[in-house]
């Protein structure tokens, strides 16, 4: 349970017993019967270490690659590359995608003006064409993701590829209880999860190839320049 | 009636840091449940752990946490606040009374004596945030996009498994998906600069 009391030195308090605990440290504060010790018990001090954490060795996020991912996928999109294969539990799974609704462009500097474009077919906008000539980066994007049955809409965010305005399409029809219902979304869910990682594998693979990404950003730039 | 788990809104990824299925690791859950704070005087936030079936979090039932393959975990976050306008209208009042404005110290006071009066009768402001788990996979779905829900879980899985989940950044996740091996060339990696965007061909 994590309880914050009201008071600014509670909460400067609380969070930096937080820290402490992350950090599996202690610090002592008070004299005398008044004294207390604040951060990691000793039995999270003793606790082995988390042989299985993966950690990545650096604190960048490489929001970048996911702008650049979602540029990629436009590019593949309007080439006529429109379909990956997944593994599935039953197969390889096709999947389909689709840029509607939404685009937003983030600028180069902060002090620039953002550009949004909504409804209909963006990518095809001249405003599009002209935003991504400038420079500006994919911010947003709406995608339509069909895999096999199972088909979503979701708006990535390129720097953190978080997922917004999913919508996971209609329960399965052999669905009759509460519990069916949440099993087929949590399915869903882990669909639209892995289809999204198995296009930014794609992407990835041809992005750490030096002579791979060399030809695919020769083409992207061709295709921005039309 | 029985909760089913939401089709929309939004998602961030994390990836599960512990080998063992979180079923192994109940009591943990158990230790870090919900606890409420209905009779609270004072303004407070408490989050725990609950299960979809029980809001309480006073049981914890593996079966109702399943999802298919996935396991869904729910975390209720109570809030205790006094409402700005009843602060509002008491000082109002209290200034009138006197005739003039009040002193910080005596403001602090006043709004000392309404958290007192009020808070205890006052009922707590509940939301619930859904995890969906797969731990083969080694994912934590968090259903939620806030930044408030995400420092929320993050702190409350930290508490309960003393690991943090790490979310699945677009550098973490090439690095996690192409292998360790490439963690060098990812790290290298630096934005491309487009020749239509300097200008060129």
């Amino acid at each position: 349970m994590v309880t914050q009391s009201g008071g600014h030195a509670r909460n400067a308090l609380s969070k930096l017993r937080s820290e402490l605990k992350k950090a599996g440290a202690t610090m002592t504060i008070g004299r005398g019967e008044n004294r207390v010790t604040i951060g990691a018990t000793e039995a999270e001090k003793s606790a082995p270490p988390a042989a299985v954490q993966q950690s990545f060795g650096f604190d960048n996020t490489h929001g970048f690659l996911g702008e650049e991912f979602l540029l990629w996928l436009w590019w593949k999109t309007e080439e006529g590359v429109a379909e990956w294969g997944m593994p599935g539990p039953s197969g390889i799974l096709s999947i389909g995608v689709a840029m509607d609704d939404l685009l937003a462009f983030a600028p180069n500097h902060d002090d620039e003006t953002r550009q949004t474009l909504r409804d209909g077919t963006p990518t095809c906008t001249p405003e599009a064409r002209a935003a991504l000539r400038q420079g500006h980066r994919i911010a947003k994007a709406k995608l339509t993701i069909a895999v096999d049955s199972h088909q979503f809409t979701a708006t990535i965010d390129g720097a953190t590829l978080a997922l917004s305005g999913v919508r996971l399409g209609d329960d399965a029809e052999d669905c009759e209880s509460a519990e069916d219902r949440t099993a087929d979304r949590a399915e869903s869910w882990g669909v639209l999860v892995h289809a999204i990682e198995t296009l930014f594998l794609r992407f990835c693979s041809v992005r750490v190839s030096e002579k791979d990404w060399k030809t695919e950003a020769a083409a992207i730039a061709q295709w921005m320049g039309r | 009636m029985v909760a089913t788990l939401r089709k929309g809104g939004s998602a961030v990824t994390f990836t599960w840091p512990i080998g063992s299925d979180l079923k192994d690791r109940i009591a943990n859950l158990e230790k870090h449940r919900f606890r409420t704070i209905d009779a609270a005087a004072s303004e407070e936030v408490s989050a725990g752990w609950c299960t979809p079936q029980d809001p309480s979090g006073d049981a914890f039932n593996a079966e109702e946490m399943d999802a298919g393959d996935a396991t869904w975990l729910r975390i209720r976050i109570d809030t205790k606040k006094m409402p700005a306008d009843q602060f509002a209208m008491r000082l109002a009042a209290e200034e009138r009374a006197k005739g003039k404005r009040l002193t910080a110290r005596e403001r602090r006071e006043l709004k000392d004596q309404l958290h007192e009066q009020l808070l205890p009768r006052l009922l707590p402001k509940t939301s619930f945030v859904d995890l969906l788990l797969w731990t083969e996979r080694r994912r934590v779905v968090l259903l939620a996009g806030s930044k408030a829900a995400r420092d929320v879980a993050r702190e409350l899985f930290f508490e309960t498994y003393g690991v943090p989940l790490e979310q699945l950044t677009p550098g973490a996740m090439a690095v996690e998906m192409l292998g360790e091996e490439c963690d060098g060339d990812v790290q290298q990696l630096q934005p491309t600069r487009w020749p239509a965007a300097k200008g060129g061909k």
